[in-house]
């Protein structure tokens, strides 16, 4: 295996097609010491959110004041974290739909473990707002059913607004991950025997692959690829309008859609490249995931540090151009308050190490891409938690300010997140087709030409 | 049922089946290729139609149901403002809009599917979901052994009867 590109392209088409199989397949057939690392790393992170999920245990048994939460900052880490995984799923759609539809041929070989990612975000920021309730139990009262309360949902409610888009967003993800892995199922089916056989012949649905199959396969893929790319913005547009809908300075802003849209986007492919520079290795798929497309992934975080650093500047400009003195009083306050130097984190984080990227040697380091992206993902999180936290803790009476922090329980649950992402993205990375091979083919066959075929 | 290594050869078997007046045969292909299946006559899909029924009826749907659970209220103070306030209904109504779209598309390609692959059951050979392409052509026995003859001319690697 090589960091070049066209190790499989250089093959005549047939020859490629089957070294595709061959080698994605491989991906499922564990051997130590590749085995060693999977498996290690996924009883690590089974064993750190075991030990978040005693900590929410402890904190439904006594109650949410173990948390740092308190007036006036009732919104914390939970919720920022909400907002942070959240931010990670959206990425995974766009290198997968918008892409697609632009006909950006480099996503194939990331839309697999982008779209994996999109869907385990989904499952570890839902568990946020469930903890943030303190009495999760109650979660179904989000859902509009008739009920003995004689009661129904505030549609007017961000809130319930956020729950419909988030619930929609992960269905429709997961529809679109499992559409695209039906013909690859197959594949595995065709080449498998035993349980395994059973398992992939019922995902794969009975697919044999004829043009008729096809044409309604991809008739079905694009227009889920067009209602995921509307649906991702809308989104995370509505997560940021439980934020903007309300009079809190700092909050009550109309750039805010689409300054999170692209906030969502820069921290997911950050994520992307943390997950897939150690990836490629683990998975062995380097012919397939090249350090170009790596590279493009660094070009695309430069676009959208950029995007971010303008909506971070018209921000502090209308804070002060518009003259209310409780906007200015917030961005004085997050530029020198008790949230200084993470205001000041998020800044060197998101606005100036990205620019890293613009030399061309950087974003073909894969070192520097794993760091920078590590890098970009604390300053992501700092932002949520300067924006929700700095603007709650300091409204507009002097004598109801107050400070956050969150508890080593926090900590300990915000940990045991990270490690119930890796976990389930192990998981089934490790156990379906890491890299599209139906559109692997695909793609050999459109770039090889025609020899002597009748019109 | 014929087999090819390559895709030229299955695009000039398709061809001769033409040539030969013998209708109704089905292409295998490993990934999708628009000549394979503008040759194979597979150029339409009702799932388009599907998910924009699915679409409307998502959206009416859910403006149904709000609109209905709001006038459920016995009493909403609403501060002179209109009782039904079709801004956050839209919200509401825009992502339902979206998940009734997606999950008519998804409906309508595995029932399409499953009716495009009715009849090709026995036919099915493990080596078309890796590299090669298939032809299904449906003819009477006694032309088996020429049409056998010439997919062979055009490429096929093998061939049977099912």
């Amino acid at each position: 295996m090589s960091d070049e590109p066209g190790a499989v392209q250089a093959l005549p088409v047939p020859d490629a097609m089957r070294r595709v199989t061959r080698d994605v397949l491989a991906t499922l057939e564990w051997r130590i010491p590749s085995w060693l690392a999977y498996w290690g790393a996924v009883g690590l992170c089974l064993f750190v959110w075991s030990i978040a999920a005693l900590v929410w245990a402890y904190q439904i048994y006594t109650g949410l004041h173990i948390t740092g939460m308190l007036h006036p900052v009732m919104w914390g880490a939970y919720i920022t974290s909400f907002v942070f995984w959240i931010g990670i799923a959206h990425s995974g759609t766009l290198i997968s739909a918008i892409l697609f539809l632009l006909r950006a041929h480099w996503r194939t070989s990331l839309a697999r473990a982008a779209e994996t990612m999109t869907i385990v975000a989904v499952m570890t920021a839902g568990i946020f707002p469930i903890l943030h309730l303190g009495r999760a139990w109650l979660f179904y009262w989000l859902v509009p059913y008739p009920n003995e309360r004689g009661l129904w949902v505030n549609f007017s409610s961000p809130l319930i607004w956020d729950a419909t888009a988030v619930g929609t967003y992960f269905v429709v993800s997961f529809l679109f991950w499992f559409l695209a892995l039906i013909p690859d199922f197959a594949a595995v089916r065709d080449r498998s025997s035993g349980w395994k056989r059973w398992i992939f012949e019922r995902l794969a649905l009975g697919w044999t692959g004829t043009a008729a199959e096809w044409r309604h396969f991809r008739t079905a893929y694009t227009l889920l690829a067009a209602l995921i790319a509307v649906l991702v913005v809308s989104v995370h547009s509505i997560v940021s309008w439980d934020f903007a809908v309300a009079v809190v300075p700092g909050w009550h802003s109309t750039i805010f859609a689409p300054y999170f849209v692209v906030g969502a986007i820069f921290s997911g492919l950050a994520m992307l490249l943390t997950l897939m520079v150690p990836g490629r290795f683990l998975l062995e798929i380097r012919d397939y995931v090249t350090i170009d497309h790596l590279e493009n992934v660094a070009k695309l975080l430069v676009a959208m540090s950029l995007l971010l650093t303008y909506s971070y500047g018209s921000e502090m400009f209308f804070a002060w151009y518009r003259g209310d003195p409780f906007e200015r009083a917030q961005w004085v306050f997050r530029a020198g308050g008790g949230y200084a130097p993470l205001f000041w984190l998020t800044l060197l984080c998101n606005s100036v190490a990205p620019l890293a990227f613009l030399s061309r040697r950087v974003r073909r380091n894969t070192t520097a891409l794993f760091a920078l992206s590590i890098v970009i993902n604390v300053g992501m999180w700092s932002e949520r938690f300067v924006i929700v936290v700095a603007s709650l803790a300091h409204e507009y009476n002097a004598y109801s300010w107050g400070t956050y922090r969150p508890t080593v329980f926090e900590w300990t649950v915000l940990a045991g997140s990270a490690a119930w992402f890796l976990f389930w993205f192990l998981l089934l990375i490790g156990h379906i087709p890491a890299v599209p091979m139906a559109e692997t083919k695909e793609r050999l066959l459109e770039t090889a030409p025609l020899e002597g075929v009748p019109a | 049922m014929a087999i090819f290594e390559r895709r030229d050869d299955l695009l000039a078997a398709i061809a001769e089946t033409g040539a030969r007046r013998v209708g109704g045969a089905t292409a295998f292909a490993p990934a999708f290729d628009e000549r394979i299946l503008r040759a194979a006559g597979a150029t339409d899909s009702p799932v388009a139609s599907w998910t924009l029924a699915g679409g409307i009826a998502g959206a009416a749907s859910a403006l149904a149901f709000t609109v209905w659970t709001i006038r459920q209220w016995p009493t909403l103070v609403v501060s002179g403002k209109p009782l039904i306030p079709w801004p956050p209904l839209l919200i509401i109504a825009f992502e339902l809009m979206i998940l009734t779209a997606a999950a008519a598309a998804v409906i309508a390609f595995l029932v399409s599917a499953r009716r495009a692959r009715r009849g090709t059951r026995g036919a099915y050979d493990p080596s078309l979901s890796d590299a090669r392409f298939g032809l299904l052509i449906p003819c009477e026995p006694a032309r088996a052994a020429e049409i056998g003859d010439a997919m062979t001319m055009c490429g096929a690697v093998t061939w049977r009867i099912v």
